[in-house]
């Protein structure tokens, strides 16, 4: 057998001479490299696989999820879990709640951030930065701190097991102020000078050039503000005590006293309800996640 | 006449000037008046008081009395010492694994977007859904865990039953959602080191080992600190995981500041909001203390 040692890069037959040695380093490389790829399928599998697993544990029946040894695939696949869990549980009305309270919630973040960050980026007038720094200090402040407090003042005002109570309290962000803000002082101001010779009104300007200007700074915001709503847990759980107000990590978290022995079948079939549409959405535009959730991640 | 034409026009004049800003301020103002300074400032005016959550109107002033309290107050100093283990798990295993992981990343020439998708996918699922799957993982009898240690022969573990290994069982659920986020980070901080550093150590002789510590390390001193910074942060203020998977127990082992805030104030036969509020005024204070030391860090970084 000839040995005949290619170039890595370009795949061409390198100069005899390089063999021996050479040959022996690319070798080890190639080793390495083999090495490199199956840690990383091992950690990817262990993010991607669990998951998988509990997908898959959604079609299984209630036994087969407790069986020994334990399937990967269903055996028997059935439905019988969504079944039970929409007609018991009432999660398609989880899901609807959850929507409900997303939605809107991130459309008035987007929409609050990017006028306030407008405003605090692109005009001067007194007291600018004293107001922008207490505000942006009440990032610092964990969300155990007016937990009571909003609590008291959201029940004295009727909002108990409504929707506004679980989107009023989290609709301006001081983050997404900052966000945008940042975003927003690197406009050229020459652009929105032009708008205002031809007499354009503020208003205008944010809308016709601002906004669409700011389009990746607003895609990072709704992605992240998206996914805190989608996850949120603790303020519902202090206002919402109607069944049928419940959204869905709520109701997905009391399905844990539904039934004195852990039913896992529901569990982990309320789970797979609750991030499939997370996931979904992720799956299309993973870069964006990526990019989003670092640039705009305070919190994971 | 001329001297209310003036106001006019000098009315005019200001709402040309401040109109738009303060049709914008105001309400911005007033929802953190209501939703945010308001109920901050309350909380600590409660921290103050014996406030009833439910019927404050018998508060009383009682000035230091409920942090002094605290002083004394067992599950409080145990849900000090779990968060101290918490935050120190997971630091470490966050850390090592991102770490690790972002070094191995960035040696691919291709293909690290399609590893990125699996492993970032934690990150963004709900921490009920990752609470769910993991009470599922660590059932004693029916759990997977369980199965795979029994195929290597280790006895049956009870994770978060038993108050020895209920804080390390959850810490290391949160890992597993959240160290795909620190390797992005990490990564981003790994691609960012120009090529020349690691050629001149290369001329120089260095072997990998020392390359890493020498060079890549020192270099990922900010993205470091970021990590650092949000894992303890994010850890002190820890609740829904925790609370779902073990509601802070068993025995208190799991207990978290944020669950004792709810508990005392929120709880059955609790209701102490003021007692409650000075828990969450000291988490308060320790993540000021973080962010403070942080910038001072990060200051002295760039210098």
């Amino acid at each position: 057998m000839t040995e005949v040692s290619l170039d890595r890069a370009t795949g061409a037959p390198l100069p005899s001479g390089a063999t021996g040695a050479d040959a022996r380093i690319r070798l080890r490389e190639q080793l390495v490299s083999l090495i490199t790829h199956l840690v990383l399928v091992i950690f990817a599998f262990i993010a991607f696989g669990a998951m998988m697993w509990m997908v898959l544990a959604s079609f299984k029946s209630a036994s087969e999820i407790i069986a020994k040894p334990p399937t990967f695939l269903p055996e028997a696949p059935t439905l019988g879990s969504y079944a039970l869990i929409l007609r018991e549980q009432a999660f398609g009305r989880f899901f609807i709640n959850s929507i409900v309270v997303a939605l809107p919630s991130v459309l008035l973040i987007l929409f609050s951030s990017s006028i306030a960050g407008f405003v605090f980026a692109k005009f001067d007038f007194p007291a600018k930065e004293v107001i922008f720094t207490i505000i942006l200090s009440t990032l610092m402040v964990p969300p155990a701190v007016t937990l009571l407090p909003l609590f008291r003042l959201v029940s004295r005002l009727g909002w108990a097991d409504t929707y506004q109570a679980l989107i009023i309290p989290v609709c301006v962000s001081a983050f997404g102020i900052f966000l945008l803000r940042q975003f927003m002082e690197g406009l050229p101001s020459e652009l929105l000078d032009a708008g205002r010779i031809d007499g354009a009104s503020n208003w205008w300007i944010y809308r016709h050039i601002v906004l669409p200007l700011s389009v990746s700074a607003l895609s990072a915001l709704a992605i992240f503000s998206f996914l805190a709503n989608w996850d949120s847990y603790l303020w519902p759980l202090v206002i919402i005590y109607e069944e049928k107000m419940r959204t869905l990590p709520l109701g997905l978290a009391y399905l844990l006293g539904w039934s004195s022995r852990p039913r896992y079948d529901l569990f982990l079939t309320g789970a797979v309800i609750t991030v499939v549409p997370v996931v979904v959405f992720y799956s299309f535009f993973q870069a964006r996640f990526v990019r989003g959730v670092t640039l705009t991640g305070l919190k994971y | 006449m001329a001297a209310t034409n003036l106001r006019e026009r000098r009315w005019a004049r200001f709402l040309n000037r401040y109109g738009f800003i303060l049709a914008v301020l105001v309400p911005i103002l007033l929802w953190f008046s209501i939703f945010s300074f308001g109920p901050i400032l309350y909380a600590l005016y409660a921290s103050l008081t014996n406030t009833h959550s439910l019927d404050p109107s018998r508060a009383r002033f009682v000035g230091l009395d409920n942090y002094i309290s605290l002083l004394d107050d067992r599950r409080f100093l145990a849900s000090m010492r779990n968060v101290v283990q918490f935050v120190l798990t997971k630091g470490v295993l966050n850390i090592l694994l991102s770490l690790g992981l972002a070094l191995l990343l960035e040696r691919l020439r291709r293909g690290r977007n399609l590893y990125l998708f699996f492993i970032f996918m934690p990150v963004v699922i709900s921490q009920v859904a990752v609470a769910m799957l993991f009470l599922w993982l660590y059932d004693p009898r029916l759990g997977l865990i369980n199965y795979l240690l029994s195929l290597v022969e280790i006895p049956p573990q009870s994770f978060i039953r038993s108050t020895a290994q209920a804080i390390y069982s959850v810490a290391i659920a949160d890992v597993w959602k959240t160290y795909g986020y620190a390797a992005v980070i990490f990564l981003a901080g790994l691609l960012d080191i120009p090529q020349d550093y690691y050629e001149a150590a290369r001329v120089d002789g260095a072997t990998r080992l020392q390359t890493l510590w020498r060079v890549t390390l020192p270099l990922l001193k900010n993205p470091l600190v970021l990590v650092l910074v949000l894992i303890v942060i994010d850890g002190v203020q820890h609740f829904t995981m925790v609370q779902v998977m073990t509601g802070g127990g068993p025995a208190d082992s799991t207990l978290m500041p944020s669950i004792l805030v709810y508990n005392y104030g929120l709880g059955a036969n609790n209701y102490r909001m003021g007692y409650a509020c000075a828990i969450s005024f000291l988490m308060f204070a320790v993540i000021l203390v973080v962010t403070v030391l942080q910038l001072r860090l990060f200051r002295s970084l760039y210098d």
